[in-house]
């Protein structure tokens, strides 16, 4: 097969393979060539699994070319998150801590796509614990934005985000207890969704907080999002409330947006904090393509961002504390700085705190509920700037917490975040569509209306002799008045 | 939540500090102490006051609450 194959998606692969133009081995070769040329400079990946990997692309090449393909992900490589568990791999979860950790058993997750038949690459890089950030103490290089390295590609599953981003692997898998999969999909102009709570076994992945975890795929389209969602569910889904009609998670994937009831959730950027005037620009925009698809979008309210954003914290913290308490107290000096700040809040609250918040939640969740009477799906910010600088910290502070994704790990609807437009540094803006529990087929629609609608997905860094410095700024500016025209 | 002098502990974050176990940390991070308890006393605050408490837990599967 001719062209570049480091920007296939899942889909495309499964088609080539299908009509065998592409070989799995080839392409795994093609993707390890990528990432050992580029990842010094990216750092999405902390490890590559060469000889597994392709053991499991010639074993596939076998199955595939004998007529006994498993289905839409078999042969396809993909990256996962280092906080969940490969066998015979250590789990270091980005820390000093941990680098001793091997993993004796796969993760459910892991098994889940294995047992579908995609192709694990090698273990990519996180904030430390899904907690940390950017900082020099880490053991491993952390991740930079592919588009430009100079800037943050968001976190904490940072290196699935890059590595997607930066045409590494097709699909990453990672988790997210307070927007760890949206933000870095948001950022490097991807798509990553957050399932219901529930939807997804966690057994294997290593917790944050043990109500608010949610493992999740992260692809470069919503259409391979919904064939890896499928897979990771494994049969698992069949013990939940999901989609009682036994539904794909894309069965509604190519019905666009008319009739779809969209509710805006403004107040979070427009009123509980005020997001920068581009992306609010951007979400504007988001809601008038999916006007003119066919969709009624009306104004909602939930309950304010600042106290559904705290109510999450308090939990968060007040439950991670019980996973980190006995290292915190013998090896406080093996955590980076800024994990150790982030993780030992909980020290400092009751047990009153974390059932006033659990009391609290629940009365979140039934606003969230109310709403979905009358709407399928809300939209609204999912991070409130633009990516910024990497090394100003200062920054990194003050806009991680400016965000609308935690208050869906409260209350545990399915959350997805995708590219909504360019800033002005030509950098990926983000959108968030949130939908009903266990009804990621709606969500997945709206995402995918948008999606054919805008085609952001088709822009890719370049990552040539440029090293990794993304298009132009011309070509960036010249798209975005191209797309929001 | 008073400031924290790292020469002259506040009490009641060096009290809640010991009898959490972060002697060590006390003792070798004294401003990621105050910060932590600083961060956990503004996200208390933050939490809005509870009227009903007639159904007080989370559903224990997402969408079964009521």
């Amino acid at each position: 097969m001719s062209g570049d194959l480091n920007w296939l998606t899942a889909t495309e692969i499964g088609a080539a393979y299908a009509a065998r133009r592409l070989s799995p081995v080839d392409l795994v070769r093609a993707l390890i060539n990528r990432i050992e040329a580029h990842n010094p400079r990216i750092g999405a990946f902390i490890n590559i699994d060469t000889e597994g990997a392709l053991a499991a692309a010639r074993e596939a090449e076998r199955e595939i070319f004998a007529g006994r393909a498993r289905g839409p992900l078999h042969g396809v490589p993909f990256g996962s998150k280092d906080n969940i568990d490969v066998a015979g791999q250590p789990t270091t979860c980005h820390s000093k801590i941990l680098l001793d950790n091997v993993a004796r058993n796969d993760a459910k997750v892991i098994g889940h796509l294995r047992a579908s038949g995609a192709i694990l690459l090698g273990k990519q890089a996180l904030h430390e614990f899904a907690f940390g950030g950017p900082c020099d103490e880490l053991p491993f290089p952390y991740a930079r934005h592919p588009w430009n390295t100079a800037y943050h590609p968001g976190g904490s599953s940072s290196g699935s985000g890059a590595a997607l981003a930066a045409g590494f692997v097709p699909l990453s898998l990672g988790t997210d207890a307070g927007g760890s999969i949206r933000n870095p999909a948001g950022n490097c102009g991807v798509v990553g969704l957050k399932p219901t709570y529930g939807l997804l076994p966690l057994r294997g992945v290593f917790p944050v907080s043990f109500t608010l975890d949610h493992v999740g795929p992260m692809a470069r389209s919503v259409n391979d999002i919904a064939l890896m969602l499928d897979a990771l569910a494994g049969g698992d889904a069949a013990g939940t409330d999901r989609d009682a009609a036994g539904r794909r998670s894309g069965a509604d994937l190519e019905r666009g947006a008319r009739g779809l009831r969209i509710g805006f959730v403004r107040h979070f950027h427009d009123g509980d904090m005020i997001a920068d005037p581009e992306v609010g620009t951007a979400l504007d925009e988001v809601a008038r393509v999916l006007e003119r698809d066919g969709a009624i979008v009306t104004d909602v309210r939930l309950p304010r961002l600042q106290e559904l954003a705290a109510v999450q914290r308090v939990i968060l913290l007040a439950e991670t504390w019980a996973v980190h308490r006995k290292w915190l107290c013998e090896r406080p000096g093996d955590y980076t700085t800024p994990t150790r700040r982030k993780v030992m809040p909980g020290a400092f609250l009751t047990a009153g705190d974390h059932l006033h918040a659990q009391q609290c939640r629940r009365q979140m969740i039934d606003a969230v509920e109310d709403v979905f009477r009358d709407v399928d799906v809300l939209l609204t910010a999912s991070g409130m700037d633009a990516p910024f600088r990497i090394d100003d910290a200062a920054g990194l502070a003050r806009t991680y917490p400016r965000q609308g994704r935690s208050p869906f790990n409260l209350t545990g609807h399915p959350a997805l975040a995708m590219m909504s437009g360019l800033s002005k540094s030509g950098l990926p803006l983000s959108v968030q569509f949130v939908g009903r529990a266990f009804d990621e087929a709606t969500l997945l629609r709206a995402a995918a209306a948008y999606e054919r609608a805008t085609n952001w997905c088709a822009y890719q860094p370049r990552m040539n002799e440029q090293a990794a410095s993304g298009a132009s700024t011309a070509e960036r500016q010249h798209l975005h008045a191209t797309a929001v025209g | 939540m008073p400031d924290y002098d790292p020469a002259k502990p506040d009490p009641d974050v060096l009290a809640l500090a010991l009898a959490a176990g972060l002697e060590k940390a006390v003792s070798k991070f004294p401003d990621d102490v105050r910060a932590a308890a600083q961060a956990a006393a503004q996200d208390r605050d933050e939490m809005p006051d509870i009227g009903n408490t007639e159904r007080p837990w989370p559903p224990m599967r997402m969408g079964s609450g009521r």
